[in-house]
């Protein structure tokens, strides 16, 4: 199977848009930790970021098709992308609304429960997707062109920096405490590392070469 | 995005990207399903490919069709199809003709 004219996903757009919104982060917390910002509107700024993170990821998920190539059954694999696109969109609504208006520690509770829910059902859905999918039809069907598996694998690179962005920032909003937050991200990012390596064999997406 | 607004501005690319909804399908099924001339299909299928709204592969000898919409462009078809946009009423007999599993 070869790729005829293939459009290159908005994968690129989207990692720069990602990045982007990150650096604004960054400076918002650096304005923070310099006294140029007060706590609670960093605070609020930080959680519009990463609403604006989950619309723009959750707009953009279902064009980028993280599942193809997989072992899952096309039909599925896009309705499970939709589903996710659809329901990060409505969250990142939600966000946007809470930051704006809602008192921050409401708003910060609002949106941990939400997006570790929403994280957490989607990650089910798609294991769970890719798992019976694997018993199915084991050969993978992913088309032979490295300027495809470029693209896909920038896709998971994308996702996955966007899952660990998401699910960092509710334990922030959830945990107020600042040394067992430290403690926490510490287990998070060994977590991260590990489910890593289980979903790139799942999908199929070979290690960049360093 | 003015390209995704003109792509479905048409009720011909529109009713195409309907039919890749339920499944991908090649150049030839799609163009099967229109009384339009096959010239004319691909310059839908161009239009449809530049806005990014479809990706195509080439199987054998045959140009295979998928949908690639984002959230928000899948929001616009809906909205496009509910509200009848850019249909003209002539239009919309002759297509409701040409492929009737859709007005179902």
């Amino acid at each position: 199977m070869n790729t005829h004219t293939m459009p290159v996903p908005p994968a690129k757009t989207a990692a720069f848009g990602f990045l982007g919104l990150m650096g604004l982060a960054a400076v918002v917390a650096t304005a923070d930790t310099w006294g140029i910002l007060d706590r609670a509107s960093a605070q609020r700024l930080l959680g519009l970021i990463v609403g604006l993170v989950v619309l723009i990821t959750g707009n953009l998920l279902p064009k980028l098709r993280p599942l193809r190539g997989s072992a899952a059954d096309p039909t599925d694999a896009r309705v499970a992308e939709q589903f996710a696109g659809r329901l990060l969109v409505l969250i990142g609504i939600v966000y946007l609304g809470a930051f704006v208006i809602a008192p921050l520690r409401i708003a910060s509770v609002v949106a941990a429960v939400l997006g570790l829910g929403a994280m957490l059902g989607i990650a089910g859905k798609w294991i769970l997707l890719l798992v019976g999918a694997s018993f199915d039809h084991p050969v993978r069907k992913f088309p032979d062109v490295d300027s495809d598996r470029n693209t896909h694998r920038l896709t998971i690179w994308l996702l996955f920096g966007f899952s660990y962005v998401v699910v960092s920032a509710c334990m922030a909003f959830l945990v107020t405490d600042a040394s067992l937050r430290s403690q926490l991200a510490w287990y998070l990012l060994l977590g991260y590392w590990l489910i890593y390596s289980v979903i790139l064999s799942a999908l199929g997406v070979e290690r960049p070469v360093r | 995005m003015s390209l995704v607004f003109k792509a479905l501005s048409d009720p011909t690319r529109r009713r195409v990207l309907e039919l890749l909804r339920k499944q991908s399908m090649s150049a030839g099924e799609l163009a099967d399903r229109f009384d339009v001339s096959k010239p004319t299909m691909s310059a839908h299928f161009a239009v449809l490919r530049e806005a990014g709204l479809v990706s195509s592969e080439k199987h054998g000898k045959s140009i295979l069709y998928e949908l690639q919409l984002s959230v928000l462009e899948d929001a616009l078809l809906s909205f496009a199809q509910a509200f009848g946009w850019g249909w003209p009423a002539s239009r919309k007999t002759r297509s409701k003709r040409a492929s009737p599993e859709i007005s179902r």
